[in-house]
């Protein structure tokens, strides 16, 4: 009990863009490494202002940083897999920028790696479609384009 | 709306990172801002045979303008790179270099694109030049120029294949400050002296992978560190290692008819230990004995080994025998193993009995042994008396067998104890070979609780069925012995093609007249 208290009292309160207050250990905010080295700057009694950070986003990386402390590496994959999942293409680019804000590590190469793999092996109709990317070239651009990494484009799936 | 095209430009580098080189190539056609993002993207791989293919070389034309194409590519990013003094964090060139016209005509070319990487900072290089000749010590061989040297920012560098690192190595002072990471593959010292000042350059390095070089025969690593890892393969005869920080050791020998001799006795902290085709000598315990105390990873392949061995091994976690020859009993102790392997390529009087003292009910053994017959008869007296020492409930076995005398005697009596494995695959390579006798005595030495074979082992299959149907000679009745083919509990069949991967329980009888042939999948018999 003594313990909990203590550290109840140690959480560092974090305010995000849209007004809301969290309230976190430090083994937490310490996992932040943008928050990490404010606490260092700033006392700890100071509310910590993020604003580049909504609270959609501070939960979900505090959730991340909650759930992956399971016991076996087989229940962080899932729990890693589940909450990859979870997140909309939206959520995942505000929560990419959020997390490249405050440098949280394992999301940095989790995310990324996600990413990554919706790209690999995906024709370039596809991804603009998946990812409502608009093709600004002309035809005759991106013929040339096309032209100069001819090899990129060998074996690729069509859909 | 777009999801993914206004990220930071970091971060898009860093997903671009984890594509392989087409996928990331292949985004700058998406949009003008990816093309944007693609031409400051800084890790640069060029593999020639993304360009030029294995059927191009026979025509030569189109060989030569894929060939000029690539070189032209390579020229053109790289100098994009420099003009707009862009920083490169990686380049990897994978080259092919087959004939002497080639070599001569893309030797200069690499002079040129190593000096821009230098130039822009390059923390990751990574060389490779295939040549279908080189393995041999005298085929062509691109020499690294002394600039490199300078190249401060290096992290990592790799070199695999024709090249050679001259002398101009030892007069040039090496500023690998930054090194943490060395691959050598293939690469010729013209002096072995150079192998010694370039380590001796790499203060804090961490890896060093040295395979199969020509031009050095001893290595001697002292003073660095932070030296983590070191692995050495190839004609290298003597090896001494003094570093407290040293975790993993890996050592190949590359030629049978060399000795060698590795002291490593300084290495204390060593946690991965892993010798292929090593002479392993009493003498060689001795002066290491102390190190087993802090390793947790054993891998021994085809190494020579005392007769007897004796170990205390507190912190082992794994264990890997592989073909070693010689070793006739060994007792591991060793409280926390949880894994243990076994492999065995033999004639039965190879197989090593190993007990374990104190080991922990986590303990799982696999066994795979491919018996081959030859000359010897097979000694299933020896395989239960390995089994029986092992003295574990975890253990699975893979045997296989080949070429093994036809013996009509084999037959033993199974004696009524519990299983010595949980369980067993069979498999006999030669259909012909299967006979009641053979399997008898193998499941008499072994006495699993699972049987599994392959579906196109039939006549495996039919002797199994047919015994576990009629039974036959029966030893039981009178003593305090059973037979194996009392105890069967179900026989399954799984097997993808046919039913989905979904096991079906079959009785021996349906099981020998509907099976099809040619079939992929596993029989299972379980025994109680």
């Amino acid at each position: 009990m003594a313990e909990k208290a203590s550290e109840s009292s140690n959480s560092i309160s974090l305010n995000t863009v849209d007004g809301k207050i969290f309230k976190v250990s430090p083994t937490i905010a310490n996992q932040m490494q943008t928050i990490q080295s404010l606490i260092k700057a700033y006392d700890s009694s100071r509310v910590i202002s993020l604003p580049h950070v909504n609270a959609f986003h501070l939960s979900k990386i505090i959730e991340y940083l909650e759930g992956k402390s399971a016991t076996t590496v087989s229940a962080v994959k899932e729990f890693e897999a589940q909450f990859m999942k979870d997140l909309s293409l939206k959520q995942l680019k505000g929560l990419l920028i959020a997390v490249g804000y405050l440098k949280v590590n394992e999301l940095l190469e989790l995310m990324p790696k996600t990413v990554a793999k919706l790209i690999e092996n995906k024709s370039v109709e596809f991804l603009r479609k998946f990812f409502g990317i608009v093709n600004d070239f002309t035809p005759s651009e991106e013929a040339k384009i096309r032209e100069e990494i001819a090899w990129a484009f060998d074996g690729v799936d069509e859909d | 709306m777009d999801f993914i095209s206004n990220l930071p430009e970091p971060i898009l580098h860093h997903i671009m990172s984890m594509l392989p080189d087409k996928d990331a190539a292949g985004t700058c056609v998406l949009s003008k801002s990816w093309y944007l993002t693609h031409s400051t993207f800084p890790i640069l791989v060029f593999n020639e045979s993304r360009f030029v293919k294995f059927n191009d070389k026979y025509n030569k034309n189109n060989f030569t303008t894929k060939r000029k194409q690539f070189y032209h590519y390579v020229d053109n990013t790289l100098l994009q790179f420099h003009i707009e003094d862009l920083s490169i964090q990686q380049l990897k060139l994978w080259l092919n270099l087959n004939d002497w016209i080639i070599k001569s005509r893309i030797l200069p070319h690499i002079d040129f694109w190593i000096e821009l990487a230098r130039q822009g900072n390059v923390q990751v290089l990574d060389l490779t030049l295939h040549g279908i000749d080189n393995l041999q010590l005298n085929c062509i061989r691109y020499c690294i120029p002394s600039i490199v040297a300078q190249a401060k920012f290096l992290v990592k560098l790799s070199l695999d294949g024709c090249i050679s690192l001259g002398e101009k190595f030892l007069s040039h002072p090496i500023e690998f400050s930054s090194l943490k990471v060395l691959n050598l593959a293939h690469v010729y010292f013209e002096d072995k002296r150079v192998f010694h000042n370039l380590l001796t350059s790499c203060r804090c390095i961490e890896n060093i992978n040295l395979s199969s070089c020509f031009g050095i025969d001893s290595v001697y690593i002292q003073g660095l560190s932070k030296l983590k890892e070191v692995k050495i393969s190839g004609v290298i005869t003597e090896i001494e290692i003094d570093a407290l920080s040293l975790q993993s050791f890996q050592f190949s020998r590359g030629r049978a008819d060399i000795s060698n001799t590795i002291k490593i006795d300084k290495c204390t902290n060593l946690k991965e230990l892993s010798l292929i085709c090593f002479n392993i000598t009493h003498q060689w315990v001795l002066q290491h004995y102390h190190l087993f105390t802090s390793i947790q990873t054993l891998e021994l392949q085809y190494c020579c080994m005392p007769q007897r061995m004796n170990f205390y091994f507190p912190k082992l976690k794994v264990i890997k025998l592989q073909n070693c020859v010689r070793l006739g009993n060994a007792y591991i102790d060793a409280a926390r193993l949880y894994q243990c392997s076994f492999i065995y390529c033999i004639v039965s009087n190879m197989l090593p009995i190993v007990s374990f003292v104190n080991c922990s009910t986590q303990l799982e053994i696999s066994v795979k042994l491919s018996i081959q017959g030859d000359h010897f008869t097979f000694d299933y007296c020896k395989l239960k008396k390995f089994f029986l020492a092992l003295q574990c409930r975890n253990i699975s076995a893979n045997i296989s067998l080949w070429n093994i005398q036809k013996d009509e005697n084999l037959l033993h009596n199974s004696s009524n104890h519990p299983p010595l494995l949980k369980h067993l695959h069979l498999d006999f390579l030669l259909e012909n070979e299967v006979s009641f006798s053979h399997v008898t005595s193998l499941l008499w030495s072994c006495h699993p609780s699972i049987i599994t074979c392959r579906l196109s082992n039939r006549k495996l299959i039919k002797v199994l069925c047919e015994t576990l149907m009629n039974g036959k000679e029966c030893f039981c009745s009178s003593r305090d012995i059973k037979c194996w083919w009392h105890d069967l509990k179900d026989v399954k069949i799984t097997c993808p093609s046919l039913f989905d991967g979904n096991e079906i329980c079959f009785d021996c009888k349906t099981l020998l007249e509907a099976l099809p042939p040619f079939i992929r999948g596993d029989a299972t018999f379980t025994f109680e």
